[in-house]
């Protein structure tokens, strides 16, 4: 599903002395089936940007179309969009709250009024995406490892078949495989269901591995946006904002300052090796 | 070389569990040194962080600050002092509205005179970068100067060591590097042990030692060039190496003339341009 976001700002309790313009003039847009990487420190306004998107913040100004409908100004039509646009978290498994795992992600669908069976089904299929084994169902959500109740939390937005998902920092706090596991699971996810993804992250290596596009936001604005190369091209840029591009990129850069003529372009590890090892012919 | 923390067979559970999250472990930190401890979540670090200034006490076994052995309750005010605790989250952790207050509440609290105080918030200010915002509040600050007031508040005590579980889990890249930089300057300046517990594989390589724990166990003990060239091992605990790291063992795996684990983005370049 697309999104299309047009000239958006948000304003931070207007007329008080506390009036914040966090977002400025925002645009961009999400195609259908896209994996776009949301990143900029900590108070550039990921996560108040990514809240507009389901209808959870309304913007001060602009327009913000999802698929076919208008969720902003007078006539928005944002019912059901928190099941079109399935929104996970920074620290998700906060939110867990049902005494049973299988309660838990059954919550979503639930409250979509969709019949027993095709509740179940759903969970089931949630639990599996995500790489949870079945048998763990009737247990407590709070029994189980942190890496596990963040998954449960991310199966129980997959269980409402959102045709957009965004995931706030999902790797957040987790030991090495932890990411790894979860990030593939979401990279399975998008291929299977064919979705959208926008993925907010700190991690340039990560964001290198899994997006085709990315979204620089700095002090609520777009600084940069495009491919991974269009934004990585921009290290220096990247830099003065507390941002970097990957370490291969930056290895990569270094050795062509001192003039081996391996291509810009490389992200990730795999590009690095082959490049490397080609240039040895 | 002094050592300043000690386990002797140190074997610790929580009550309500039969699993034992650490067993005869035996560890010791020299004094002056900067250790980074990596494991998977759930391999006993945070636990072992707790016990290493009495918040925890040992199941069986002893632990030992400076060495005064964290059971003897008697000890508990000056083993605090010694070994300061800081966590992941940087909003739990400050207690006052303004930020001078905040790293004044331990020295107020271990009695310490009041010109002595101001002496003390002072310095520690200085030393982790935020001094000019000592008449602030904290609601203000980004994460990365949230946690570093967190480390001043430990700083003001004056510990011989400092402990930080996870302190850049919820940073950006730029909060991090703020942290790290105040970390290795606490170190190398000011010559305070650092243990820092991390998932962060570029923030281990800075550390002087590496000791990595699996299931209450250490797997692996030693500098990070020894550390991350044990890639397989790595890899089967879950954990990682830098990914300049694995660049280099990748291409000295596809049999290109270079070490097979550089740390370092210029090392890196270095050796790859000279073989090419």
């Amino acid at each position: 599903m697309n999104i299309s976001v047009e000239n958006l700002t948000y304003i931070y309790v207007p007329g008080t002395p506390f009036e914040k313009v966090a977002l400025e003039n925002i645009n961009f847009t999400v195609k259908s089936g896209e994996f776009v990487g949301l990143i900029g420190h900590s108070g550039s306004g990921k996560s108040t940007l990514v809240q507009h998107l389901n209808g959870l913040v309304k913007p001060t100004e602009g327009t913000i179309r999802v698929g076919d409908r208008i969720i902003t100004g007078k006539n928005a039509d944002t019912k059901g969009l928190c099941f079109t646009v399935g929104l996970v978290f920074q620290y998700p498994e906060q939110q867990l709250f049902a005494e049973t795992i299988y309660q838990d992600i059954a919550f979503g669908p639930s409250n979509m009024g969709l019949s027993e069976k095709e509740i179940d089904l759903r969970v089931r299929t949630a639990m599996e995406l995500v790489g949870l084994p079945f048998e763990l169902a009737e247990k407590s959500p709070f029994s189980v490892s942190g890496g596990q109740k963040r998954r449960v939390a991310i199966a129980g937005v997959l269980a409402m078949e959102p045709k957009v998902l965004i995931l706030d920092e999902p790797t957040a706090g987790l030991d090495p495989k932890g990411r790894e596991e979860i990030l593939r699971s979401i990279r399975n996810i998008h291929k299977q269901m064919n979705m959208s993804v926008i993925l907010v992250s700190h991690s340039m290596e990560d964001v290198a591995k899994y997006c085709d596009k990315l979204l620089v936001l700095n002090e609520g604005k777009v600084m940069l946006s495009g491919s991974l190369a269009e934004v990585f091209h921009h290290a220096e840029k990247l830099h003065k904002i507390g941002l970097s591009v990957p370490q291969v990129t930056l290895a990569v850069h270094k050795l062509r300052e001192k003039g081996i003529a391996i291509p810009e372009n490389i992200f990730t590890v795999s590009d690095a090796v082959s490049a490397i090892m080609n240039l040895r012919g | 070389m002094m050592e300043i923390i000690k386990t002797e067979n140190l074997t610790f559970g929580y009550e309500d569990s039969q699993k034992k999250v650490l067993e005869q472990f035996n560890l010791t930190i020299e004094k002056g040194s900067f250790t980074a401890l990596l494991g998977h979540n759930g391999s006993g670090k945070s636990s072992l962080a707790k016990l290493f200034n009495a918040v925890l006490l040992p199941t069986g076994g002893t632990v030992y600050v400076s060495g005064m052995d964290t059971k003897n309750e008697a000890l508990l005010l000056e083993i605090r002092k010694n070994c300061g605790l800081v966590f992941q989250n940087p909003d739990n952790q400050l207690v006052a509205s303004i930020i001078e207050d905040d790293v004044a509440f331990a020295p107020e609290n271990l009695g310490v005179p009041s010109e002595e105080i101001r002496k003390r918030v002072d310095d520690a200010l200085k030393c982790v970068g935020m001094y000019e915002y000592r008449l602030s509040s904290p609601q203000h600050l980004s994460g990365g100067q949230k946690q570093r007031v967190a480390i001043a508040g430990i700083v003001a005590m004056r510990p011989s060591v400092i402990v930080l579980d996870e302190p850049t889990a919820m940073l950006d890249p730029r909060g991090r590097k703020e942290v790290v930089e105040t970390i290795l300057r606490l170190n190398r300046e000011y010559g305070i042990t650092a243990i820092l517990i991390t998932h962060n594989m570029e923030e281990a390589a800075l550390a002087d030692r590496i000791v990595v724990m699996e299931k209450g166990k250490i797997l692996l003990d030693g500098t990070p060039e020894e550390i991350f060239s044990q890639y397989e091992i790595l890899k089967k605990t879950g954990l990682d190496v830098p990914q300049i790291t694995e660049l280099s063992y990748q291409l000295h795996q596809a049999g290109l003339n270079i070490d097979s684990c550089i740390l370092s983005v210029d090392e890196l370049v270095e050796q790859i341009t000279k073989v090419l």
